[in-house]
Formats: structure tokens, sequence, C-alpha cells
């Protein structure tokens, strides 16, 4: 290289390397300010997933009541990003699991022109659904991985760790299974059922927790409770 | 008709928050900060004192566009549910009230109180 070189590349290096820095740090503004932005979008994400739980003809209605609550909270906000995630987030996740409740409140006649009792089981049981699909599908998927890379070599190969996985996975699955299956039985018979005490006093455990953490499984009890005849006391206020 | 409500202690503070300025209306995202309580126990609670006529809500009266926003739902607690609302709260604060008898413990620290000092415990210090 030549002494000219030398002398041109010397110049122009820093140039090029404070070009880059700018680039970059224009760049990771750019992505900051896109990523504040679409931070306050997940509260009404989360408003949406909540409403989905109501009948469709109360959906819009309390979308638009409750994101009313949230566009005049980021209107008036003056916190920083993840302080006003929290709130955003603080809003509309208890209404997660008691959206219905209020709307049974406020719309009664609603929920009692639900004719389909199918229909209301099927809405009431989503997020069990979800509870057991989010259970069995690591096991499942971690199965299949183990079939697919198994050593032949070796008993178990290297995917000792899938086989354990699995297993763990499939056990829990199974748990959230019987914990729902002696759940229904105890609101079909009114009691924990006796021939499983283990299960039931998980399943105990489980809707004390979820009282606990803010009546999460009126999830459908009330449905189950409905479909099942049995008579339960009114709500009052704060139950 | 205050029977049809339990006042739990949620219920309370959010009737006390009502009743600081029962003309002033309240909505959904403000209440759940300043009582401190979720949503999801906030909007039950609300729609309740609705059923029984505590409080009364109305549906903001703006035009979306001109105030950027969509428009919210004020609560307002009405002339019978002050009224209600204050006998629920004297109920329950009367009682929640110690009895006379209970041995209340005096401000400050219990080691500078008259006759505990330190290691009193273990025979004193002396």
């Amino acid at each position: 290289v030549s002494a000219t070189w030398t002398i041109i590349l010397s110049v122009l290096a820093p140039i090029g390397v404070l070009f880059i820095s700018v680039m970059f740090k224009v760049f990771a503004h750019q992505v900051s300010e896109e990523v504040e932005g679409r931070l306050d979008q997940i509260g009404y994400a989360v408003l949406r997933l909540a409403c989905k739980r109501l009948p469709v003809e109360l959906r819009e209605n309390y979308y638009q009541e409750w994101a009313a609550e949230l566009d005049a909270h980021f209107l008036t906000a003056t916190e920083r990003p993840l302080t006003r995630l929290y709130w955003s987030l603080r809003f509309p996740v208890p209404l997660l699991f008691r959206a219905e409740s209020f709307a049974r409140i406020q719309d009664p006649a609603v929920f009692e022109n639900l004719s389909d009792p199918v229909e209301q089981f099927v809405r009431a049981s989503r997020p069990f659904r979800l509870f057991v699909f989010a259970g069995l599908s690591p096991g499942i998927t971690a199965a299949l991985l183990w079939v697919a890379f198994r050593d032949p070599a070796t008993p178990l190969g290297g995917a000792i760790v899938y086989v354990i996985l699995a297993t763990l996975m499939v056990a829990i699955s199974v748990l959230a299974l019987l914990i729902e299956l002696a759940n229904v039985i105890a609101v079909r018979r009114g009691s924990m059922p006796s021939w499983a005490p283990p299960v039931g006093a998980a399943a105990e455990w489980i809707l004390w927790l979820h009282r606990k953490i803010g009546d999460a499984p009126r999830w459908g009890r009330a449905h189950l409770y409905r479909l099942a005849g049995v008579k339960v006391r009114q709500d009052k206020v704060g139950s | 008709m205050a029977d049809d409500i339990r006042i739990t202690t949620t219920v309370a503070t959010v009737l006390r928050e009502f009743l600081d300025n029962p003309t002033e209306p309240h909505y959904g995202f403000e209440m759940m900060r300043s009582c401190a309580i979720s949503s999801g126990s906030l909007y039950p609670i609300l729609a309740r004192l609705e059923k029984v006529g505590w409080i009364a809500s109305r549906l903001e009266d703006i035009d979306p566009k001109v105030e950027g926003r969509r428009a919210r739902r004020y609560y307002t607690m009405t002339p019978h549910g002050e009224f209600a609302a204050t006998q629920a709260l004297n109920r329950l604060s009367e009682r929640l009230r110690l009895p006379s008898w209970t041995p209340r413990p005096s401000a400050g620290n219990a080691l500078f109180r008259r006759g505990w000092q330190l290691g009193t415990a273990f025979g004193g210090t002396r």
C-alpha cells in the first residue's frame, strides 16, 4: 500500500466509522420509536382478547367503552414507556377474567338469550382448552422431536432431554385434565370427588389460587352450574 | 336495598372514593388507580352499585374526532346512593371498631415505652 493510500485511508476510516455509528444511532432510535409506538397497542390487543370472551353482540360496545379509558390514559400519560405499558396492561388484563361477570350484571338479558348450551359451554371452556393445549403441545412436540432425532446407537440417544420434557409436559397435561374432570364432577355432585382425593385437593387448591388472583375460574363455572342444574347462591357485590 | 349489597373492603373503598365528592363524576381507569384495585374487581362492583341505584352512569358527551379519543363512561353517585353508602360505611366502621377493653399499644417503639428497656425480656440491662 502506497503512502498516498495510507493517508487517504487514515482520513476516510474515521469518517466511515463516524458515518456508520451515526447511521446505527439513527436506526436504533427509529427502532426504539417503533417499539414504543407498538407498546401502546398491546393494551388494546389484550382488551380485544378480553372482549372475545363476551357474546358477539356485546363485544364491540364493551371494547369501545374500555378502549376509551385507554385512549384517555394515553392522551394524558406523561410516564415513561415502560410505566405506561404497565398501566395499559394493568387495566385490561384483569378484564380477561372478569369481563364476563361485569357483562352479566350489565346485560343479563343477552346471556339469558344464549339459547345453545353447547355454544355456551364451548365458549366458557375456551381457557381450559387453551390451558390443556398449552400443556400438551410442548409434550407432543418434544415426543415428535425425540422420534425424529433419536440416536439408534443408544436406547435414548441424545434426545434424553426431550424425553424428560415430554414426560413432564404430558404429566402436567394429564394432571390438568384430571383437575378439570374432578372440577366438573365436583360441580355436578356438589362436592369434591372422594375417589380422587389428591386430584380433588389439587383442584381445590387451584380453585383457591384462582379465587385469590381475581376469581379467574369464573372461566365458565357459571355455565357448568347451569348445565348441571346446580343452584348457586346469587352473587353479591364484592363476592 | 342496602341488604342487596355486601360491603366488603373493596366495595367500601369504592364507596369511599365516591363519597369524597358525591357530585364528582368518576371513570373506571381513574378509580382503578385511586382505589388501588384491579379493573376486574372494580367493574363488577360498579355494575352492581349501578344496578341497585347507588350510582348512575352516563356516556361522555364529546365529539371523538375533535377530542381525539372515544367517549368515556362516567359514574356519579346518586342522592339515594350517597345516603345508603354513608349508612353502610357507618355500619361497617361500627362493626370494625376495636372493643373498649382491647389493650391498645401506645404509639412509638416498644423500647421507649415505660417499663420496657433494652433487654427487659432477658432480665434487664442492670
